[in-house]
């Protein structure tokens, strides 16, 4: 009862402070692009606490943890690939991106490719990701619901989708996400500490069961796959499983459509810089703790189901009124996690799909974010619970295969062509779902492949995309020269430069809505 | 690893560029921009940092994952748990590089815009481009008010120098605001 009231008293604050945190900043959004972009004002280590929200979602919140108390330290190589992931996007793409003017991925691929199709491709895995990230959240705070309450998944489901459409189209999405994701992290390193210290000091009691053995082991073995048949699609704790989640995590942070989108809400490409490296500083600070839980969860709750080992912890640890906080107090951050990475998908994916199929405007988002939702609640049935982690390192990998590739020629080789994007974007993509659903139905049929898809699709996707694009010249679009400048430049210089503008002429700010590439 | 401005100028003397690229020629609009090898220039470099960067990335994993195959390896300092402490304290590391990156690409786009605004400085007079073809006449006096002054609005202005935001004080940008907009 104890863990009821305070997770309900901890839901609440995070909802309060929300609100207090939304507050101001509504009144600021005079136009559709500035309620998007939160006016293209915020501070680099403001805006890295939204974006961090984007991967310190619910689903590896409980789900890293989780995992790690299940499959031992081999599965620390997850977060290795989610913070080298951040390290490729600083390099390649999050300046040009910014510079671009592109709020979104398929504004970005229409402007720079000039096509249509281009973008009708990019809005396809756009919305595909953002379907299968949003169901790893909701499947991650069905099962808070669940341990909390008692309640049913598919009710928990539906309760936690109705409050997401509430909260994503209230706006202020930055400052949401950011709040929450300071709470989380304040509640995950109290967690850890409290739990470190009552197993330290003896409060715990004896443990449940020894940790397995080669729970310490840097890899695990072939085969063993954590999150049941998508796992196939995320890589096994084998060391070519490894380097696929690697790959997967290191090339496919770039094409997450709800981290992307948050760089623009900077004022140019030299905050969005620093903005990456807060990010990796808090990220740093972040997977400190989910190894902690995992250690202690091997031994306190041994044949926990992973997404909720993290919310049974406190009270086999500390059994009575501190374990019972404790647990609410998590339940509380798992909300905020939960909350700040569904409303960053929702709000971002629905933009992308409202602006292109209706027009963009708010009406447009309310019906896409609600279309989006029960899409995702309808999906949900068809993947194995406990598998919300998993379904995170699925959409990198479609990410690394589909979009990085545009992202990565796009920003730094002029003679991508339309038709080869596309037919990389296809061939990528394509290569993923094949293997994914071979694996899953025929394994024999695909081998290792199957396996390790992430090494067979993100080559594939590179290699068509550079091919196609240098049989077909003519599908350059005209003018890339200007793009490139206006991507690699800095900002002033490049519309001094593009602009033939007097020198010492009138500044025109590239954060300003007159070499806004969005549609509005 | 830096833009020089001799760089920049002698890659606009050729006129018509490198030539480096299918989109490159005479109606696709890269013969339109005046200094367009201000942005082959900053490329170059940028483009050497970035693999730079990514070297540094993978040789690190590299190492890691044959770290991890030597048996015992991360055992021997750390006790049994030393794989679980060597990957949680590896983090920083990438933090570090990325640092690294960032002030070595800002430090290529500071040199490119000093290199801009000498020659806009030299060129004030006539209100020639920042990345003029050096093949033009010698340039006049600076005209008071006709400098290029702050071109980037980025790491070459004092904002950034002293750490703020970029245009800071000129544009009101300096405390997360756009122009005119409301508080």
């Amino acid at each position: 009862m104890t863990a009821v009231v305070t997770s309900v008293v901890g839901v609440a604050v995070v909802l309060l402070v929300s609100a207090i945190a939304r507050a101001p900043r509504v009144r600021r959004y005079a136009t559709k692009a500035d309620f998007y972009t939160t006016a293209r004002a915020v501070p680099p280590w403001w805006n890295a606490s939204a974006v961090g929200s984007g991967l310190t979602s619910a689903a590896v919140f409980l789900g890293l943890a989780g995992l790690i108390a299940v499959h031992g330290t081999p599965v620390l190589w997850y977060p290795v690939g989610v913070v080298v992931g951040y390290v490729v996007l600083l390099t390649l793409v999050v300046a040009p991106l910014r510079r671009s003017g592109a709020y979104t991925l398929s504004d970005f691929a229409r402007w720079r490719l000039g096509s249509v199709a281009v973008r009708r491709v990019v809005t396809g895995f756009v919305l595909l990701i953002g379907l299968v990230y949003l169901m790893a959240q909701i499947q991650a705070a069905a099962a808070v619901l669940n341990v909390l309450a008692g309640a049913p998944e598919w009710a928990g489901s539906c309760a936690v989708a109705a409050l997401v459409a509430v909260v994503s189209i209230a706006g202020s999405m930055t400052n949401v996400q950011a709040v929450q994701f300071w709470f989380m992290l304040v509640v995950l390193a109290l967690g850890a500490l409290a739990l470190a210290f009552a197993w330290l000091a003896g409060i715990a009691g004896p443990p449940a069961a020894e940790l397995p053995a080669g729970f310490a082991l840097p890899y695990g073995a072939a085969g063993e796959v954590p999150g049941g048949a998508l796992g196939a699609a995320a890589g096994d704790l084998s060391p070519l499983g490894v380097l696929t989640v690697l790959v997967a995590s290191a090339l496919g942070t770039m094409g997450l459509p709800h981290v992307v989108v948050r760089f623009y809400a900077n004022p140019d490409g030299w905050s969005a810089r620093r903005t990456v490296v807060a990010v990796l500083g808090m990220l740093v600070l972040f997977y400190l703790f989910p190894p902690v839980y995992g250690v202690l969860g091997g031994l306190y709750t041994p044949g926990a189901p992973a997404d909720q080992m993290m919310l049974l912890l406190p009270a086999r640890m500390w059994p009575g009124a501190p374990g019972e906080v404790l647990t609410g107090l998590l339940v509380a951050g798992a909300f905020a996690a939960f909350l700040a990475g569904s409303c960053g998908i929702v709000v971002t994916v629905g933009g992308t799909i409202s602006s292109y199929v209706l027009g963009g405007g708010m009406h447009g988002l309310r019906v896409t974010v609600a279309g989006l939702l029960v899409a995702a609640l309808g999906l949900i049935r068809l993947v194995s619970p406990g598998s919300s982690l998993t379904l995170v390192l699925f959409g990198l990998t479609i990410a690394a295969a589909a979009l990085c590739p545009l992202l990565v020629l796009g920003i730094w080789w002029r003679g991508l062509s339309s038709t080869g994007a596309i037919a990389g974007m296809l061939a990528g993509g394509g290569a993923v779902a094949a293997l994914t659903g071979l694996a899953a139905c025929a394994p024999e049929a695909v081998g290792a492949a199957g396996r390790y898809p992430a090494l067979v699709a993100v080559p594939v996707a590179f290699a068509v995309m550079l091919g196609v694009s240098a049989v077909t010249p003519r599908r350059v679009p005209p003018g890339s020269a200007d793009m490139m400048a206006r991507m690699h430049l800095p900002e002033r210089l490049a519309h001094t430069v593009l602009d033939r503008r007097p020198l010492g002429g009138p500044p025109i700010d590239r954060s300003s809505r007159q070499s806004d590439h969005s549609p509005d | 690893m830096s833009v020089a401005a001799g760089d920049t100028d002698e890659r606009d003397a050729s006129g018509g560029g490198s030539g480096d690229g299918p989109g490159d020629g005479p109606g696709d609009g890269r013969w339109h921009v005046p200094g367009r090898g201000c942005v082959s220039s900053l490329m170059a470099v940028q483009r050497r940092h970035a693999l730079r960067t990514l070297a540094i990335v993978v040789a690190g994993l590299t190492a890691l994952l044959g770290a991890a195959l030597v048996p015992g390896a991360a055992d021997a300092r750390c006790g049994p748990f030393g794989w679980l402490v060597f990957t949680t304290l590896v983090h920083p590391m990438w933090l570090v590089v990325a640092v690294r990156h960032v002030r070595a690409a800002e430090q290529a786009e500071r040199d490119l815009v000093r290199a801009a605004r000498r020659r806009g400085r030299r060129r004030a007079g006539r209100g020639g481009a920042a990345c003029a073809a050096p093949g033009d006449p010698e340039p006049g006096p600076a005209e008071p008010g006709r400098t290029m002054g702050d071109p980037d609005g980025g790491p070459g202005d004092p904002g950034h120098a002293e750490g703020g935001r970029p245009g800071a004080g000129r544009e009101g940008l300096g405390r997360g605001r756009r122009p005119g907009g409301p508080s």
